[in-house]
């Protein structure tokens, strides 16, 4: 028996390579390959790189420092809730409000996202930012396919029921 | 006699040798562990495993010696404008106070190179962590940091280039590098949380910044960025 064991393991066809075990990393989050082609080179950080860098992060503290001073109410967004997402767009020095009405219905639909923009708007006040001046962009969003087809199973259930009579 | 030696040879192989293949995770690390066969005990596990690192998972990257967000945490109430150094200016480029935990010491004031640069507080926060590899006099300069990232054993890269991408955003885990305007500044991930819509925020630790934590909205997967630029981040 262990001759014929030993025999297959001479004789037997070799299976795919693989090292008796293998171990993944659990995390996932990100490439090990460098973004960098393999010949970069670590700069020293001399004076000139210094400056160039003190440059960089001056550039920086100032945009933000920007956005402050000419919006002092820009960290008070974004507003945010199930139904809606507002932020203040710098570059576009616009509102953008991506709205998410849940109801199936179009007429529905356009009653609730009248309501959220009124909404919005109140609470904007509430916050002490003054939109007046602003263009606001609403975009309004379908909900998941999961909650469309739920509602779209629920009305077509509510209409059979409604042509049998039973509702 | 020879087609029934070679059936009873399939036979045995089936009931002897068939490779047994279990799938399990291991019980001390974050690894999924293939074994193939019948080895003996757990291999070696690579760095990236965390075999002994405490899990930390509401505070992102972490260390034997705590999380990195944690350490950033408690370094940046420590900064303040000015007098750190004979670059040390407008900004939050000077720490006041030293740092230490079993796994290491923060930065000395001596090493600085003109002032506490946004790349200290991640040499620092990294370091105390427990997660070695970020050098002071190597990793002071933004595009060196990000270059070591993206090279040193256990460290990575996560491109971004603006545009909205539900896959890297979901990666984003606090302790993160943040880099900014083509490797001109760094900051760390301190938090950040978003709706299934890609809707949320994004809040930084920074030295050598105007302030020392700053937030940024996150629309549709895409970080609204206003005045500068991201350009990738990096985590362990």
């Amino acid at each position: 028996m262990f001759l014929i064991i030993i025999f297959y393991i001479i004789f037997a066809k070799p299976s795919s390579q693989q090292p008796d075990i293998q171990v993944s990393p659990g995390s996932q989050n990100g490439t090990n390959a460098s973004p960098f082609p393999s010949q970069t080179k670590i700069k020293p950080f001399d004076t000139a790189a210094q400056a160039k860098q003190e440059d960089g992060e001056r550039a920086f503290a100032k945009s933000q420092d920007d956005i402050i001073k000419n919006y002092p109410w820009f960290n008070k967004l974004p507003l945010q809730t199930k139904d809606y997402f507002v932020y203040f767009d710098v570059e576009k020095k616009s509102f953008v409000g991506l709205l998410y009405p849940s109801n199936f219905s179009k007429n529905l639909e356009m009653t609730s996202t009248v309501n959220m923009k009124a909404q919005i708007r109140k609470s904007l006040t509430a916050l002490g930012i003054d939109f007046s001046g602003y263009k606001f962009t609403w975009k309004i969003k379908p909900q998941y396919k999961s909650d469309v087809v739920l509602n779209k199973t629920s009305i077509e259930k509510r209409a059979g029921l409604q042509k049998k009579g039973k509702f | 006699m020879k087609k029934e030696l070679l059936i009873t040879l399939e036979i045995l192989t089936i009931i002897f040798i068939f490779p047994v293949t279990v799938f399990a995770q291991s019980a001390v690390s974050n690894c999924w562990v293939t074994a193939v066969g019948f080895p003996g005990g757990l291999p070696k596990l690579p760095a990236g495993c965390g075999s002994n690192a405490p899990a930390s998972p509401g505070n992102g990257t972490s260390g034997p010696c705590g999380s990195v967000v944690d350490w950033a945490a408690k370094i940046v109430p420590s900064l303040v404008i000015g007098g750190g150094g004979y670059l040390s200016g407008d900004g939050y480029d000077n720490r006041t106070q030293d740092f230490s935990s079993p796994c290491g010491h923060s930065s000395s004031r001596d090493t600085w190179q003109g002032q506490y640069w946004c790349t200290y507080l991640v040499i620092d926060a990294y370091n105390l962590a427990g997660i070695s590899g970020l050098k002071m006099g190597v990793d002071d300069g933004v595009e060196n940091m990000h270059i070591h990232f993206g090279s040193l054993p256990g460290f990575f890269t996560l491109p971004y280039n603006g545009s909205a991408n539900q896959d890297t955003i979901q990666k984003i885990k606090p302790g993160f590098a943040i880099f900014f305007n083509n490797d001109y500044h760094v900051g760390l991930i301190k938090s950040i949380s978003f709706d299934a819509h890609g809707n949320g925020t994004m809040d930084t630790y920074e030295s050598n910044s105007h302030a020392t934590s700053h937030t940024f909205t996150i629309a549709e997967w895409q970080i609204i960025a206003s005045g500068y630029t991201i350009n990738g981040f990096g985590g362990h």
